[in-house]
């Protein structure tokens, strides 16, 4: 077992906290602030070859592999700023890789590379959480369309241009996946929830008014749809864990840089006890939510199903990082609490972890299933 | 035209290691990045390559970790990337590196141009650029900021201390870079995957380069490090002046003319 | 064309110190009446001699001028082709005499040319080379040469030895040591020295040459030193900074962040990576006293530091210090000057 990063992942990392440094931490506090997403940022994440990484090079992605994918966005999730919106291209182009016919490929792989569509999906609806049998949304074919019914909720990206993986139940009980192709009649997206996360996360109530879509638009087998979303969610929960992790990372080092400049009674509070142990109870729990994450992306790259161990790890990583930028905000006192300080955005956003992508209530349960099984 | 560029890779940052037997800075195993000099030398070659056509080939000496950095100027844009690599090379000074890249150097045959960083961040000696030039009986060119080829000479732009000098020579010539030279270019994801899966990076060891074993390594080192310490900080009876502004002002201004320094 | 064979120091040669002397605009630079300071130390404990080496055109006054700074001998190559530096040529020259006399140390100022000479000088021959010393001793015992210099930030010192390979070659940072008098009852000899120079094919031919802005005395030279950095606030304070500095007839020094802002100079530069300087009274205004910077002015006579952080590093290797702000401070520093100078 080598625990050691490749050549290659070593120089997509390296590249990636480049970027992260040069082109978002400059801006992360503005974009938080103004919540208004830097107009360019697709274009340079495009460039840079970072929304690709997860689509095969027979599209116009570049294969890279789910753990160098990971590496990335832990670096450029360190400055603490959403604006990665189109990062997600990569979650919704692998799995519209793994699922979709060779025309759905062939029609929506290339723009989501180029950056110029955002993918996203809806599943959760205002009273469905992560049950697919109570899932409102229905479908049923008429014709050569199939009509669609219903309302999406907190569908991150359901404003913007771009495929959207939408979950309905046709004849009741079959959830299925549909491809929607957003600027089409029936389709309506509410303005963006204001969240305490700031800047760029995006996310709508997306509405379907007997919206027709073509039959070539069925994603993925009749009935087939929840297996469609165990994929994507799996997949989706390491992103976040990164994320989580990234986050806490970024509390524990504003918080050692704080430590070390303010003094009480002429000495640095980094050379009191109280202030060192926080620090040590930060770290510690850093280094196994990374670990494991890495190792975790290790395995789909080995072409493993992870749909327990993503679990976990979200659980874990999330958890973590609401636990860290806690503590961080103890070792910065009150000054936490200032705007002049990162640690008050780091706060605010660590939360989201805990809740988003599936919360940890159905994150136990999922392990537990499968404990149990 | 073919150009050949020196590089090397140092620490991220912060101090390296010293191994307390051979007093030799342990390099193996801490994470490196290519010399922000070197860096602008290998953009240097890319943009005379772009511009003259013809070819660059980067050439690193160090362990086998250094292949990191030869695969990041792969990912660049050079078209051969050379690591000298083996364990005898370990502890060399700037005096044996320099004979050691001159070998591979003569070794791999004909080129206008050698272009390397001024000065590492880890030695800072500014050495192994005018050494090379000596054992290749070549011009040397140090300090650049700016440099134009035109049919077989090169005219470059030196950044000295106090002024700024234009000179010129014939090529071949060894030139090192300063980091006003120019901005890096950046690599995709994509050529950072051409690199490590699809090119090849070409290891020598010393017996492919013919070295005299003597001039190579510690053994091949004329200088060697006994010590090395913290700076002892310097203690001051300081005494700090308080009180309005003018008053402050005046007594300072009285204790300095006190000491008769103004 | 390395010399296979090292310089081998027979018994009258060993402790001998030679110095390349430079100069410019018809003056020796202070950097080389430093090395004789130092040299005369390291050869009285060896029992032996300095000597200096000097080459240019027309410099026969230069010569006597390394006699009163303090050299025994000085080697004087003064011939047409000499004018202006060349690597190649001053290699060729300084490494001829070096095989002919064999001296045991060499010691070079790291300036511009020195840092582009002396390596090419020590590969030529064959030794040891250590740049951009800030200390150089020697063990009377052994003889070794022992060559101090920063690393890391200035966050650690080295010392090298040169067990060997002779001569025991470094460069030794500018400012960092002293000087003698001018004393012109010394005396010493004057050599001349023969060359035939050639090579043509490694020369380097000079086009032209421009100087690069730069305000007030020289920073090296300067008795009092004032400097800023960031800290300083916008480029009118730092006019008036420049006021207060003219009125003490000091020399002004700053830091990376300012000279990369295009206010000033690179020669204005002080610490890791730019000027060491000594002056008698340095002020440092509005700086937080790290490293990077202090390492270049550690050894200035008084230190004075405004801040208007009290906890700032700077008031720890101060002297005198100010707690206050620079907008305040400064101007009254000014008024004063003014109304108590004769």
């Amino acid at each position: 077992m080598q625990f050691k990063l490749t050549m290659e992942q070593e120089l997509i990392q390296k590249r990636a906290r480049d970027f992260a440094q040069m082109e978002i931490e400059p801006i992360a506090a503005q974009v938080d602030r103004e919540r208004k997403m830097p107009p360019d940022m697709a274009e340079k994440l495009v460039k840079a070859g970072f929304v690709g990484m997860l689509i095969p090079k027979k599209y116009g992605g570049s294969e890279a592999g789910m753990l160098s994918y990971i590496l990335v966005m832990e670096q450029l999730s360190y400055p603490v700023c959403s604006c990665l919106t189109a990062m997600s291209n990569n979650v919704v182009g692998r799995v519209i890789a793994q699922f979709g016919t060779e025309e759905q490929k062939e029609r929506y792989l290339g723009p989501l590379c180029d950056g110029k569509v955002i993918g996203s999906y809806g599943f959760t609806e205002p009273s469905t959480g992560s049950d697919p049998k109570s899932l409102v949304t229905t479908a049923h074919l008429l014709g050569d369309s199939w009509i669609i019914n219903g309302i999406k909720r907190f569908h991150t990206f359901g404003h913007l241009d771009g495929p959207a993986i939408i979950f309905a139940n046709v004849d009741g009980e079959k959830t299925t996946a549909f491809i929607i192709d957003k600027n089409v009649e029936g389709y309506t997206s509410s303005r963006p929830f204001e969240l305490i996360v700031g800047g760029g996360l995006e996310t709508v109530d997306t509405r379907f008014d007997d919206l027709r879509v073509p039959k070539s638009n069925l994603f993925g087998e009749l009935g087939g749809g929840f297996y469609i979303l165990l994929a994507i969610a799996a997949e989706g929960r390491l992103g976040l864990s990164i994320a989580s992790v990234a986050l806490a990372q970024a509390a524990l080092d504003e918080s050692i840089k704080y430590a070390k400049q303010r003094t009480r009674r002429g000495v640095p509070i980094a050379s009191m006890q109280a202030i060192q142990w926080l620090l040590a109870e930060m770290a510690f729990r850093i280094e196994p939510a990374r670990w494991s994450t890495y190792r975790i992306a290790w395995l789909v790259d080995q072409g493993q199903e992870v749909l327990k161990e993503s679990a976990m790890v979200k659980l874990f990583a999330s958890r973590v990082a609401t636990e860290v930028a806690s503590m961080g905000m103890q070792v910065h006192g009150s000054y936490g609490l200032t705007k002049d300080f990162k640690i008050e955005r780091i706060y605010r956003q660590a939360k989201m972890f805990e809740l988003a992508e599936g919360s940890n209530e159905v994150q136990r349960s999922i392990v537990a299933g499968h404990l149990l099984a | 035209m073919h150009i050949i560029v020196c590089i090397k890779q140092v620490p991220v940052k912060g101090e390296v290691p010293i191994d307390p037997r051979t007093g030799i800075l342990k390099r193996e195993g801490v994470p490196g990045v290519i010399n922000q000099e070197d860096l602008c030398a290998l953009e240097e070659a890319l943009l005379l390559k772009e511009k003259h056509g013809g070819g660059v080939t980067a050439l690193s000496m160090g362990p086998p970790q250094a292949e990191g950095a030869l695969r990041e100027a792969l990912a660049m844009g050079v078209d051969k990337a050379v690591l000298l690599c083996d364990r005898a090379f370990a502890g060399s000074d700037t005096l044996a590196t320099s004979y050691v890249l001159a070998q591979a150097i003569r070794k791999l045959g004909w080129f206008d141009l050698v272009l390397c960083g001024k000065q590492s961040s880890d030695g800072n000696t500014a050495q192994v650029g005018p050494e090379l030039a000596e054992h290749l009986v070549l011009p040397q060119i140090t300090s650049v900021q700016r440099l134009e080829i035109y049919r077989g000479r090169v005219e470059a732009e030196r950044a000295l201390e106090s002024s700024l000098q234009w000179v010129e020579s014939r090529l071949p010539a060894v030139i090192t870079v300063t980091k006003h030279i120019n901005k890096p270019r950046q690599v995709s994801v994509e050529a950072i995957l051409v690199a490590c899966r699809e090119k090849e990076v070409i290891t020598w060891k010393a017996d492919d380069l013919g070295v005299d074993i003597s001039r190579v390594g510690l053994m091949g080192s004329s200088t060697r490090m006994v010590a090395t310490w913290l700076p002892e900080p310097r203690k001051r009876m300081g005494e700090i002046l308080t009180g309005p502004t003018r008053e402050v002002v005046r007594t300072l201004l009285e204790r300095l003319r006190e000491r008769e320094v103004i | 064309m390395s010399s296979e064979s090292n310089v081998k120091v027979s018994p009258e040669g060993r402790g001998r110190v030679w110095i390349f002397a430079e100069y410019s605009d018809g003056e020796l630079a202070r950097v080389s009446l430093e090395l004789l300071w130092k040299g005369r130390e390291l050869a009285g404990a060896l029992n032996s001699q300095v000597w200096a080496i000097l080459l240019g055109c027309g410099v026969t006054a230069l010569a006597e001028e390394l006699i009163y700074g303090g050299a025994d001998r000085v080697l004087l190559a003064d011939a047409p082709i000499l004018a202006d530096y060349d690597t190649s040529v001053y290699s060729q020259v300084v490494t001829q005499e070096a095989l002919k006399h064999k001296p045991d140390i060499l010691l070079i100022g790291a300036t511009d040319i020195g840092r582009d000479l002396a390596p090419r000088i020590a590969a030529r021959i064959g030794t040891g080379l250590t740049a951009d010393c800030v200390a150089v001793d020697v063990q009377r015992e052994t003889g070794l040469l022992l060559q101090t210099k920063r690393g890391y930030s200035g966050n650690m010192m080295f010392t090298f030895v040169c067990p060997e390979h002779r001569p025991q070659t470094a460069t030794v940072r500018p400012g960092v040591l002293q000087v003698y008098p001018r004393d012109t009852s010394r005396q010493g000899e004057v050599i001349p020295v023969l060359i035939s120079p050639s090579e043509e094919h490694t020369r380097v031919r000079i086009l032209k040459e421009a100087k690069r802005p730069g305000q007030g005395s020289s920073l090296e030279e300067a008795r009092v030193v004032v400097a800023c950095g960031r800290g300083i606030g916008g480029l009118e304070n730092f006019h008036r900074l420049e006021e207060m500095a003219e009125s003490l007839g000091a020399a002004i020094a700053v830091t990376k962040e300012l000279v990369d802002a295009g206010w000033i100079s690179e020669g204005h530069m002080v610490g890791q990576t730019g000027k060491t300087v000594k002056p008698e009274l340095y002020i440092a205004c509005g700086l937080s006293g790290a490293i990077q910077h202090t390492s270049g002015m550690w050894d200035s006579g008084i230190i004075v530091a405004i801040n208007k952080d009290p906890k700032a590093e700077i008031f720890r290797i101060a002297d005198y210090g100010i707690e206050g702000d620079l907008e305040e401070v400064i101007p009254a520093l000014i008024e004063e000057i003014g109304r108590t100078s004769p």
